[in-house]
C-alpha cells in the first residue's frame, strides 16, 4: 500500500504537535513538511506538493484560504483539507471555493483525523447537509436543461449533480446516495469533484463580476 | 400693459392739437348778427349787430330757443375764387344751421335733435363749389336755430381750399367720433368677456360690475354714433341721462369693489343722486335739459373726486402698480370731466374738444388690468402653496422614513439582544454546565483521562451543534436531521453498529427558530449517543414519519434496553422530555430489558 504524504500548515504549536503525532501514528501516512506561517508554506509548496495538505484558516500572516488557492492552482492533484474548529458553513464554503476538498475538525479524536485523511484520499471528505444545501442554492439547476447556455456548463449543476447534493443535504451518506441513485460510490466522488470545480469557477466568475461592477476590471 | 396705457393717454391728449399746422384760406371770425326767424338771407338793412366768433349763446344770448342770422364777409383773390373748397365747422353746434354764400344756399347740418350730440359733438363740413365764389368780396350768411341753455351757438367758420377743410374735418372726426366708436366696440367685447367669466365664477362681483359698466357704456355710445336710432323727442332728455347713469354709477361701484373698499354711504348717495337726476330730466322740457347736464356734470365730477380720495386713503399700505394705474386713470377721469365741465360753464374755448367720454375706457382698462393682475397673483399664490405643500409632504416623508429607520434599528437591536440572550442561555445550559461538571470531576481527581477527553469532546460537539443551529437552514428538517448524523459520523462509524437512515422527504418549516432547531438536534443527538454508548446494539435506526399534522422522529436500537420503571428519572431522559415540551411536542421512551430502546419525538407541524 502506497504511503500518503502529508504536509501541515498550523501556527499553534500544540495543535501542530498533536496533529503531527496523529499523522505519524498512522503507518499509511507520512508527514513530509510542517509550516507555522502562510509565507513559509507558500515558499515550501511552490515547486512540489504532498498528496494531502492540512491548512489552518487562521494563520498569523496570510489567510489559510490563500494558501489553499495557491496550492490548488499549482498542484491540482494535491488534496487540501482546511483545519477548522467548527466546520461552519461560511468557512467551509469559502474553503471549497478556494479549492479545498474538505475540512478537518480541530479537537477531533486522534483516529478521526486519520479517518478524515483517508476519506479525502478516497474521493473527498463528506459534505455536511448544511453545506450541500448551500451549494445547491448557489449553483442552481436550470429549470430547462435545453435552454442552458454553453458558458453556464461551467457554473451550473446538471440534474444528476443536483440529485446527489439533494441526497447529501438530507443526511444520506455517499454509499447510501450511490445506492439510491443506482451508481457506484466512485461515481458519487467523481460528481462531487466536478461540483467542487464548478464551485471554484463560480466563485471566480462571481469575483470577476463583482470586480467589474466595482470598476476594478474593464 | 403700462406702456400701452401710457401710449393711449398720450394719443388721446395729443390729437386735438395736431391740426394747428394745416393752412386754411379763411377763418371767418368777424361779422354781424341779426335776430330773425326768416328762412332766406336777410337784406343789408336788417338790424345787424357786430359779432365775433365763436359765439356761445349760453353766454351771449341766454333765454329760450331762438333763431338768428350771421353775415360773414371775406375777400378772395382770383385764383382762390376759381378753386372749389369746403366749409368746416369744428362743432355741429346748433339745432339747425343753413349756409348761404353770396345769397346761394350751399348746405347745412343734418339736424341736432339727437341727444348723443350733447356728449360727442361731431364736426361739420359742407362742400363749396367754385361757381358760387367770385374774386373780391364774398358774403357768407348762416341761419342758426339754437338752444342757449344747451350751449348751442356758432363756432368759427373755416373756408378751406381743395382738401384743406376736409383734412381738418377728418382729424377732428377721428378724435371725436371714430375713437369713440372704437372704444365702445372694445368695451362691448371686454364687457361680454367679463360677463362670460362672471357666469363661470359668480362669486366675483367685480366681474359683474365690470360687465355692466362696459356693456352700458357700449350701449350708450352705440346708437348716437349711428343716427339710425332716434328716440321720440319727449324721452330724449331722460334717455340721455339714463345712458350716462347706466355706465357711470356701476363704474364708480366697480372702482370701490376693485379697491376692496366697502363704502355703503357713498354707494347710497350715488344711487340717490342718480335717481334724483333721472327725475329731474323726466320733468324738464327738452329746452331745459341744460340744468340736468349741469347737475350731472357737477355731481359726477364730485363723485369721481371723492372716489379718488377714498381709494388713495384706503390703499395706503398696499400700493401695487395696479393701484397706481387705477389712481392714474381716475385722476385723468377727473381732469377730463373737469375740462368738459369748464367748457359747459363757458370758461374755456367754445371750440374745445369734448373729452369726458374718454375716461370710461381709461378706467375700464385700468380695472381690467387690476383684475388680470389679481388673477395671475392668485394663480401664483396657488402655485406657491402647491410647492410649499409638496415641500411639506416631502419633509413629512423624510421624517417618516427616518422614524421607520429608527424603528427598524430598534427592532434589529431587540433581535440582537434576544439572540445574545439565547446564546447566553445555550452556553449556560449546554457548554457551560458541561465544562463546570467536568472541572469538578478533574478537581476531585475522580475522572480518568480518557473520560475527561470524551467529555471534552462532547462539549466541543455541543458547541458545534450550537454553531450549526445558527446557520440559515430555512427550517429544512431534512437538513437539520442530516446535520446531526453528519456531526455524529465519526462516533457512528467507530461504534461499529449498522446504522439505518430511514428519513423521508420532510416539510420545510421556515418559522423554525434557531432555538427550536438546536432543541430538536439535541434530542436526536442525545438519543443516538445513548444508543451508541450504552445499548451495546448491533443496529441503530433513525426514522421519520409525517402523520397528518404531526411529525415523528424515532431513534431505535436493538440493544440491552432497560427497565422503564427501575430507572431513576435520570438527567438524560428527563432533559429529553423537557426539551420536547419546550417545542410543544413530547418524547415517548419505550424500553424493556433485552428488547432494545425506542425513543420517539413527536412534533406538531402546524404550531411552527
Amino acid at each position: 500500500m502506497a504511503v500518503t504524504t502529508v504536509a501541515l500548515v498550523e501556527d499553534d504549536r500544540d495543535t501542530r504537535a498533536r496533529l503531527a503525532s496523529s499523522i505519524r501514528a498512522q503507518a499509511s501516512l507520512e508527514l513530509v513538511a510542517e509550516y507555522a506561517t502562510g509565507t513559509e508554506a507558500l515558499a515550501g509548496l511552490d515547486s512540489r506538493a504532498p498528496d494531502v495538505l492540512l491548512v489552518d484558516l487562521g494563520l498569523p500572516d496570510i489567510s489559510g484560504l490563500e494558501v489553499a488557492r495557491f496550492v490548488a492552482e499549482r498542484h491540482p492533484d494535491c488534496d487540501i483539507l482546511v483545519i477548522s474548529i467548527f466546520g461552519d458553513e461560511a468557512n467551509v464554503l469559502a474553503a471549497l471555493e478556494a479549492g479545498a476538498r474538505g475540512y478537518l475538525l480541530k479537537g477531533s479524536l486522534q483516529h478521526d483525523i486519520a479517518f478524515d485523511i483517508q476519506d479525502i484520499r478516497n474521493g473527498g471528505s463528506p459534505l455536511s447537509p448544511i453545506i450541500a444545501r448551500q451549494v445547491l442554492k448557489r449553483l442552481q439547476v436550470p429549470q430547462d436543461a435545453s435552454a442552458r447556455k454553453p458558458d453556464e456548463d461551467e457554473t451550473s449543476l446538471t440534474a444528476r449533480e443536483g440529485e446527489i447534493l439533494n441526497a447529501i443535504s438530507r443526511g444520506f451518506s455517499y454509499a447510501e446516495t450511490a445506492q439510491m441513485l443506482g451508481i457506484s460510490v466512485g461515481t458519487v466522488h467523481t460528481f462531487l469533484k466536478r461540483i467542487y470545480r464548478k464551485l471554484a469557477v463560480h466563485s471566480k466568475t462571481e469575483a470577476v463580476f463583482e470586480a467589474s461592477r466595482l470598476g476594478l476590471i474593464r | 400693459m403700462r406702456c400701452a396705457a401710457g401710449a393711449g393717454l398720450v394719443l388721446a391728449l395729443a390729437v386735438p392739437f395736431a391740426h394747428a399746422q394745416i393752412r386754411v384760406v379763411h377763418v371767418l371770425e368777424r361779422g354781424e348778427f341779426a335776430r330773425s326767424a326768416a328762412l332766406s338771407p336777410l337784406p343789408d338793412d336788417a338790424p345787424w349787430q357786430p359779432v365775433s366768433l365763436p359765439d356761445n349763446w349760453y353766454l351771449s344770448r341766454p333765454g329760450a330757443a331762438q333763431a338768428g342770422w350771421y353775415r360773414l364777409p371775406f375777400d378772395l383773390s382770383p385764383e382762390q375764387a376759381s378753386a372749389a373748397g369746403s366749409l368746416y365747422l369744428p362743432r355741429n353746434s346748433a339745432r339747425r344751421m343753413l349756409f348761404f354764400i353770396n345769397g346761394h344756399r350751399v348746405g347745412g347740418n343734418l339736424g341736432y335733435g339727437d341727444p348723443g350730440a350733447r356728449s360727442w359733438a361731431p364736426p361739420l363740413i359742407t362742400n363749396v363749389p367754385s361757381l358760387l365764389l367770385k374774386p373780391g368780396r364774398n358774403v357768407m350768411q348762416i341761419r342758426v336755430v339754437a338752444v342757449p341753455d344747451l350751449r348751442q351757438g356758432l363756432t368759427r367758420v373755416m373756408l378751406g381750399q381743395g382738401t384743406a377743410g376736409r383734412e381738418l374735418y377728418e382729424r377732428r372726426y377721428a378724435t371725436q367720433v371714430t375713437s369713440f366708436f372704437m372704444f365702445s366696440a372694445a368695451a362691448l367685447l371686454s364687457g361680454l368677456l367679463a360677463a362670460a367669466f362672471w357666469i363661470r365664477e359668480r362669486s366675483d362681483t367685480t366681474l359683474l360690475w365690470f360687465a355692466v359698466t362696459a356693456l352700458a357704456w357700449a350701449a350708450a355710445a352705440f346708437p348716437w354714433l349711428h343716427v339710425v336710432l332716434t328716440p321720440p323727442a319727449f324721452s330724449q332728455g331722460p334717455l340721455a341721462f339714463a345712458a350716462r347713469f347706466a355706465y357711470a354709477a356701476p363704474m364708480l361701484v366697480l372702482c370701490l369693489r376693485v379697491a376692496g373698499k366697502r363704502w355703503p354711504i357713498g354707494e347710497a348717495a350715488l344711487w340717490t343722486f342718480s335717481l334724483a337726476g333721472l327725475a329731474l330730466a323726466w320733468f324738464l322740457s327738452e329746452d331745459g335739459q341744460g340744468v340736468v347736464i349741469t347737475y350731472w356734470s357737477v355731481t359726477y365730477l364730485a363723485a369721481l373726486f371723492a372716489l379718488l380720495i377714498v381709494l388713495i386713503r384706503s390703499q395706503q399700505h398696499e400700493r401695487r402698480w395696479a393701484f397706481w394705474l387705477l389712481a392714474g386713470a381716475l385722476v385723468l377721469a377727473v381732469l377730463l370731466n373737469a375740462h368738459d365741465l369748464a367748457w359747459w360753464m363757458g370758461w374755456i374755448d367754445y371750440e374745445s374738444y369734448q373729452l369726458a367720454h374718454f375716461h370710461i375706457p381709461l378706467v375700464l382698462f385700468a380695472i381690467g388690468a387690476t383684475i388680470v393682475d389679481r388673477h395671475f397673483r392668485a394663480v401664483a399664490a396657488v402655485e406657491r402653496a402647491r410647492v410649499e405643500l409638496e415641500g411639506r409632504v416631502a419633509e413629512k416623508a423624510r421624517e417618516i422614513e427616518a422614524n421607520y429607520a429608527k424603528v427598524q434599528e430598534a427592532e434589529r437591536d431587540k433581535t440582537l439582544a434576544r439572540e445574545r440572550q439565547r446564546i447566553m442561555a445555550d452556553m449556560h445550559d449546554g457548554l457551560g454546565s458541561s465544562l463546570v461538571a467536568l472541572l469538578g470531576s478533574v478537581q476531585s481527581g475522580r475522572a480518568a483521562l480518557p473520560e475527561v477527553e470524551r467529555r471534552l469532546h462532547d462539549a466541543l460537539q455541543e458547541l458545534r451543534l450550537a454553531v450549526d443551529a445558527l446557520e440559515p437552514t430555512d427550517g429544512d428538517l431534512n437538513v437539520i436531521l442530516g446535520n446531526v448524523r453528519h456531526r455524529m459520523r465519526a462516533a457512528i462509524e467507530s461504534s461499529g453498529v449498522r446504522f439505518h437512515w430511514q428519513v423521508e422527504e420532510l416539510p420545510q418549516i421556515p418559522s423554525l427558530t434557531p432555538k427550536a432547531v438546536l432543541a430538536i438536534q439535541r434530542i436526536v443527538l442525545e438519543a443516538l449517543t445513548n444508543s451508541l454508548r450504552h445499548a451495546r446494539a448491533t443496529d441503530v435506526t433513525v426514522s421519520t414519519r409525517v402523520n397528518g399534522s404531526s411529525l415523528q422522529i424515532g431513534v431505535s436500537d436493538d440493544g440491552i434496553g432497560f427497565e422503564e420503571k427501575g430507572v431513576t428519572p435520570g438527567r438524560g431522559l428527563e432533559s429529553l422530555r423537557q426539551r420536547a415540551r419546550g417545542l410543544g411536542g413530547n418524547v415517548e421512551i419505550r424500553s424493556s430489558p433485552g428488547a432494545g430502546t425506542n425513543v420517539t419525538l413527536r412534533l406538531p407541524l402546524a404550531a411552527h
